[in-house]
């Protein structure tokens, strides 16, 4: 069994007189230390599956399982207990707690994980141990997406889930950024997925999911995934 | 208006329902603020004007006039026909006592007269209104007070002890109660003071005029017509009734023309009849005092005459009496004479008589003898010797002789044996002898007996002296018997004359004493009546008026002062809430700016000008401030003055508060809370509007986190746990929010404290007062001056229910230091060493007992205060002959008192007589059975227990209550609206954070521990500073609030802080709690979303 599956798994969106179909019996599995790019035009799933996937939200229908766990019937706090051990989360807008120092953000996640590192190796790691008492205001765009994967990577999660990582950033920084989530995935065996709108990244993934009005149009396996230093966009 | 205008409204509304939390709270924040402000505002105005209003409805009088001579008809006349004079009435008062029945002491009762056809004639001054019966119809029926004490009833028959029968002027003395009403002209419960009795005057009765019977009126009611539409709590109706007084004044000697020429007359006339009766009496004196000397000439003639004839037989008296002293001289020496003649005849007569018989005897023996003798002769036998025959021999000594040896002889022949021849010689010679011898006796009698027959010793001359002198003596008897009967006489006549020089005296000295007492009286009369026709020149000046203002009713003013004393408390309150108001508003306002600001960006670039984006900014918070002030001050107009006057009602008799709707306040409500939401939406919107649209497209840089001054400190710092100093950073990052917050919790508690420290204040002095400084547990009052039935005493110390009492003085009097003055009551114990079992003279704090000493006094805290001396300082009393020194301040809670030694008292005021007594019941005491034994004792005027005399302070207590519950639900409020607005906008500006955390896999108690965690430091914060504040706020209210003879505890104790506290940090907690439902929602897609 695959380390990661989903299995046609819906969800419907309901507003008053709106329902929108996100996600339309999905389907698809991910490898234990693959490195996973789901890509889509807008509102064509992406978010939704990383919420499911996540553990942000429940699905309508369907089976989601996580190295071996349903996840799909999980109550509320087992999700969160899911969110808190199981996933690291990386954010477009990097997230970062304003009021703390570039450390701080990294301890705010350790603090209430059980199997975390220490956040200063963690911040070494992500080559920032220099701008350890920085505020983020005080870093730049990529400096702070990544403390942002130091903070998600600090609770050795089974899976990092990373929302349009590079969305914010320009192209160098996006690159770097990219890289270290690369080289998470090869060097430490990190199962990494990357959801985004732009198909540039499609060549360094391992695997690639694309998603189309709430379909799954399209999966691609990619035996030899390019480096990231040789993409372009 | 422009269709995009229209647009732009529609999102305006939009946007006010699309963050209800954020309208209600800043609908929640006006409301509550202007609400609390006006309503306490207006209180004291509405509290005004509803008394206005009863005494515009019940139409007060404005001016009382009184008069030491009445006011007659005309003179009433004369004051109507005064412009200024709106209505008049002239009316009739007098105080009397009342006895209820036997078991109770005697109210002292104020009875007025009231207009007959007060409910009907329109124009009538100082109307009652009826509550219960009817109005008085007959002479004979009354009306009582609302507040009278449970002693009378509807229907019961009051019967009036005039206090003075001669002068009072109340014609009905027996009255029936038909109705009870609420008189404007008393609306506390003090009655006035008066010199009869205790000298509180205990309720009032309303009669009809016809109950009195009087030529003049004794009472003048007025109105004025320049003060129908002045509010008479009003700087411009005091200036008024000033005027018109003074006017009023100064023109007395017009206005009292009439009643002075009344009296003119009736003195005139007066004169005359005293003029008349004078005369009539000097006549009548004249008169008498010649009868009088006519009739002790007639005496004294009498009497001279009696003296005469009196004389006359005295001297004949004399001269009979001499007469008679000398025959009875006489008669008394010839009798003496006779006697001793008398005395020497008898002597010899005896002797004679004597020796006649001697001589008998001799022969008697000598015969005998010779018997023996020719006996003796015939016997041969010599016959014995015996006693016998030796005792006649030894008698016949007499017969021996010079011739013959007859006792020789007489032995021989008995005793010697001779023959008997020789005895028969022997035997002759004897009988020879003794024949010789009896012969010669004979003879010698014979002699005797003829010297005795022939008055040889004078006893015939003796016998006519006899009969002479017994002749004499009869003579003298009746002489004697003459002269009694004289000497009676004479005494009888002596009496006749006494008697009539006696009856002249009593004459001469009664009839002159009444007969110069009746002179006296005359002359009095003169003197009397000359000075009366002296006054005659001058009455119109000895007429005194006395012009009284309702300032003179003590509940009128009080009153006032208590609705300025809510008027005060108002001034710091609401403050407070408003400045709480507007900095919620500030930061509302900020932040709804702040979240529109894309909006904004993107409507200046659709083209719409500055002051059309701002609008719909002003616009919501000017539908937020109408809609908050109209609901807030639509509730506080209501319940802050029903709430408050209901307490006050405890100690004023007014009827329902009417609470109008204030629009000047509501308006100045509106502008205030526009002022808040406005100014702080244009301060919002100042600095975002002058952005270009471009940069206000972009997302804000978020705010910059900073390092807080603590984390210099690194040791301790890095000692923190992760938690705590994320806590303090976010504190310190968001420092406006926090203060915000910690001056709301302050407020908030210290409102807590306040009102729970005034509730404890005022419920722990009845404790206080009557547990602790008044341990004795009956006091009564009894007229010194009066004689005493013992019933009192008896009952003191003779009942097994009294296990202590003491007797005392009590009386009231002013204490003055410089120019401030208060009413004390003088307390004087009879044994002031022992006093202090029924009253405890401590120090409050301390609780050190104070002693008595002959030199100073003790004085209670409050007054203290209020004359502003300490120990040691010196104030004066008012009739006493000196200042005085204070030695010790007392704990004392109700009442201004001063406590001295008799000793002192005597200094001070002269004589020391007891009025009072304090007594200690044993426990179980059935006091309205004691209270009946002791008003047995008509002296006694007044009996409390202690037990009853806290029930009017309790009730305040209750009161209170209302306004702490008042004051725990508005600042509970205010907690709310602050703590929750400023939570709920610390939620909203974090949204992002924390959805991050959430994401970050926080359980939910970790993500509410998270943002409560600075909630809680701030409240604690502000609690902090709330208690803090809250010991100055409860300080100033409670001065504030107290009256000058009530003292409130003013310790706040540690549990009122513990409640305080409690309540805040319960108010914290339940924010929290609702705030929980919205932490839960946040939904952690928000964590994907751009920064807005």
């Amino acid at each position: 069994m695959a380390f990661v599956t989903l299995t046609n798994v819906c969800k419907t969106y309901r507003s008053d007189e709106i329902s929108v179909c996100a996600a339309d019996h999905i389907s698809f599995e991910i490898e234990k230390g693959e490195f996973v790019v789901i890509v889509g035009p807008s509102g064509a799933g992406k978010t939704t599956v990383l919420n499911l996937l996540g553990g942000m939200d429940q699905c309508d229908a369907g089976e989601i399982t996580v190295d071996g766990k349903r996840i799909d019937g999980f109550t509320a706090r087992e999700l969160t207990q899911y969110r808190r051990e199981d996933i690291g989360f990386v954010f477009q807008f990097y997230n970062l707690v304003q009021n703390l120092t570039a450390q701080e953000n990294i301890e705010l996640a350790a603090d209430i994980s059980k199997a975390a590192v220490s956040p200063a190796e963690m911040l070494n790691k992500v080559g920032l141990d220099d701008r350890a008492a920085h505020f983020p205001s005080q870093l730049s765009g990529g400096e702070q997406q990544r403390v942002s994967i130091a903070r998600a990577l600090v609770k050795q999660p089974k899976l990092l889930l990373c929302d349009e990582p590079t969305g914010a950033l320009d192209y160098t920084t996006g690159k770097t950024v990219l890289q270290l989530l690369q080289d998470c995935c090869r060097n430490d065996g990190m199962t990494v997925v990357v959801i985004t709108h732009n198909r540039a990244l499609i060549p360094a993934a391992d695997r690639v999911i694309e998603l189309r009005g709430g379909k799954v149009s399209d999966i691609i396996m990619q035996n030899e995934p390019v480096p990231v230093s040789e993409i372009e966009w | 208006m422009s269709k995009t205008n229209r647009t732009l409204l529609r999102n305006t509304f939009r946007t006010a329902f699309r963050s209800k939390e954020r309208f209600l709270a800043l609908f929640g924040i006006i409301a509550i603020s202007t609400g609390f402000f006006a309503g306490l505002k207006v209180t004291s105005d509405d509290m005004k004007a509803s008394a206005e209003q009863y005494y515009r409805e019940t139409r007060l009088m404005d001016l009382h006039l009184k008069s030491n001579v009445g006011f007659c008809e005309d003179d009433l006349h004369a004051i109507a026909e005064r412009p200024e004079i709106a209505q008049l009435y002239g009316g009739y008062s007098e105080i009397d006592c009342l006895k209820v029945s036997e078991q109770t002491s005697d109210e002292i009762v104020h009875i007025f007269s009231i207009p007959e056809n007060a409910a009907k004639a329109g124009n009538q001054i100082n109307l009652p209104v009826v509550t219960e019966g009817r109005l008085p119809e007959k002479p004979d029926e009354c009306l009582i007070e609302v507040n009278t004490p449970d002693v009378f009833h509807i229907g019961d028959k009051l019967t009036i002890k005039t206090v003075d029968p001669e002068s009072s002027i109340l014609s009905e003395t027996e009255f029936t109660a038909v109705g009870k009403a609420d008189w404007s002209m008393f609306t506390d419960f003090q009655r006035g003071t008066t010199t009869v009795g205790n000298g509180i005057v205990d309720s009032y009765l309303l009669v009809p005029a016809s109950a009195f019977s009087s030529e003049v009126y004794t009472d003048v009611f007025l109105t004025l017509t320049k003060t129908a539409e002045t509010d008479s709590y009003s700087g411009r109706y005091r200036k008024i009734i000033a005027e018109e007084t003074d006017s009023l004044l100064q023109s007395v000697p017009a206005l009292s023309a009439a009643r002075a020429e009344q009296i003119r007359q009736d003195t005139e006339e007066e004169l005359k009849e005293s003029r008349s009766e004078l005369d009539s009496g000097w006549m009548s004196y004249e008169k008498a005092s010649k009868e009088l000397e006519q009739k002790l000439s007639e005496g004294k003639k009498t009497a001279a005459q009696l003296k005469l004839e009196l004389d006359s037989a005295k001297a004949e008296l004399d001269k009979a009496k001499a007469a008679y002293e000398e025959h009875e001289k006489d008669y008394l020496e010839q009798k003496e004479s006779f006697d001793r003649q008398e005395k020497t005849v008898t002597a010899k007569e005896q002797a004679a008589n004597g020796t006649i018989d001697r001589m008998n005897e001799q022969i008697e023996q000598i015969d005998r003898l010779s018997g023996i003798l020719s006996g003796y002769r015939h016997s041969s036998i010599t016959a014995p010797f015996t006693d016998d025959i030796q005792s006649m021999i030894d008698q016949m000594k007499p017969f021996d002789s010079e011739e013959f040896d007859l006792t020789g002889s007489l032995t021989e022949f008995f005793q010697a044996p001779v023959r008997s021849d020789e005895k028969e010689n022997l035997e002759v010679v004897i009988r020879n002898y003794l024949v010789k011898c009896k012969s010669e006796l004979q003879t010698q009698i014979r002699e005797a007996e003829d010297n005795l027959s022939k008055d040889s010793y004078g006893r015939n001359a003796l016998e006519a002296f006899r009969h002479t002198i017994t002749f004499k003596e009869e003579i003298l008897a009746s002489e004697k018997e003459t002269l009694d009967a004289q000497e009676e006489a004479y005494s009888a006549a002596e009496k006749t004359y006494q008697d009539t020089q006696q009856e002249i005296d009593t004459l001469d000295r009664e009839k002159r004493e009444s007969l110069l007492q009746t002179k006296l009286m005359l002359e009095e009369g003169e003197l009397a009546y000359t000075a009366t026709a002296a006054q005659l020149e001058s009455v119109s000046d000895s007429i005194k008026w006395y012009v009284l203002d309702r300032n003179a009713n003590p509940g009128w003013s009080s009153y006032e002062q208590d609705a300025e004393r809510v008027d005060r408390i108002a001034r710091i309150f609401p403050a407070f809430f408003l400045l709480v108001a507007a900095l919620v508003c500030l930061t509302t306002m900020t932040r709804m700016v702040e979240e529109q600001r894309t909006e904004i960006g993107t409507c200046k670039a659709l083209g719409y000008s500055v002051p059309t984006v701002s609008g719909q900014f002003l616009l919501y918070a000017v539908l937020t401030s109408v809609l908050g002030t109209a609901a807030g001050t639509a509730v506080g107009f209501q319940v802050f003055p029903r709430v408050i006057f209901t307490c006050y009602k405890i100690m004023y008799h007014y009827p329902e508060i009417s609470c109008p709707y204030h629009w000047g306040y509501a308006l100045g409500c509106l502008a205030a809370a526009l002022l808040c939401t406005g100014v702080s939406a244009m301060l919002a919107c100042y600095t975002t509007l002058h952005e270009s649209p471009a940069s206000l497209m972009r997302p804000r840089p978020p705010k910059k986190g900073k390092r807080i001054l603590l984390e210099r400190w690194t040791g301790l710092w890095s000692k923190f746990r992760f938690r705590v100093k994320i806590t303090l950073r976010n504190i310190f990052r968001y420092r406006s929010r926090f203060l915000m917050t910690v001056i709301g919790i302050c407020g908030c508690t210290a409102l807590l404290l306040t009102g729970f420290g005034l509730y404890h204040s005022v419920s722990l002095i009845v404790d206080l007062q009557y547990g602790e400084v008044f341990t004795y547990d009956a006091f009564g009052l009894y007229n010194e001056n009066a004689e005493q039935s013992g019933i009192l005493n008896q009952t003191l110390s003779e009942s097994e229910w009294v296990t202590e009492y003491q007797y005392g003085l009590t009386k009231t009097a002013t204490a003055k230091v410089g120019s401030k003055s208060y009413e004390v009551t003088v307390t004087v114990p009879e044994k002031p060493e022992d006093f202090s079992k029924f009253i405890n003279l401590r120090n409050r704090k301390t609780h050190e007992a104070c002693t008595l000493d002959d030199n100073s006094i003790i004085i209670n805290e409050k007054l203290a205060e209020l004359l502003d001396i300490e120990t040691g300082g010196s104030l004066e009393l008012s009739d006493a002959s000196q200042a005085v020194r204070v030695k010790a301040v007392m704990e004392n809670y109700a009442f201004n008192r001063v406590f001295m030694t008799p000793a002192l008292y005597e200094k001070l005021f002269g004589e020391y007589r007891t009025n009072c007594f304090y007594a200690n019941l044993k426990s179980g005491t059935d006091e309205n059975a004691f209270a009946e034994t002791v008003l047995q004792d008509d002296t006694v005027q007044r009996l409390e227990f202690t037990s009853n005399s806290g029930n009017s302070f309790r009730k305040l207590v209750r009161a209170l209550g209302y306004v702490v519950i008042l004051v725990i639900v508005s600042s509970g409020l205010l907690a709310f609206a602050v703590l929750y607005n400023l939570a709920n906008i610390n939620i909203i500006e974090r949204k992002r954070e924390l959805a991050t955390i959430k994401v970050l896999g926080y359980y939910d108690r970790e993500v509410y521990s998270y943002i409560f965690r600075e909630n809680i430091v701030s409240s604690v914060c502000g609690m902090v500073c709330g208690l803090i504040a809250g010991i100055f706020l409860c300080r100033y209210v409670v001065k504030t609030a107290e009256v000058d003879v009530v003292m409130f505890a003013p310790d706040i104790p540690w549990y009122c802080f513990a409640c305080a506290a409690a309540v805040t940090i319960g108010f914290t907690l339940l924010i929290n709690l609702i705030l929980r439902r919205r932490l839960r929602n946040i939904d952690m897609a928000g964590s994907l979303k751009a920064v807005e």
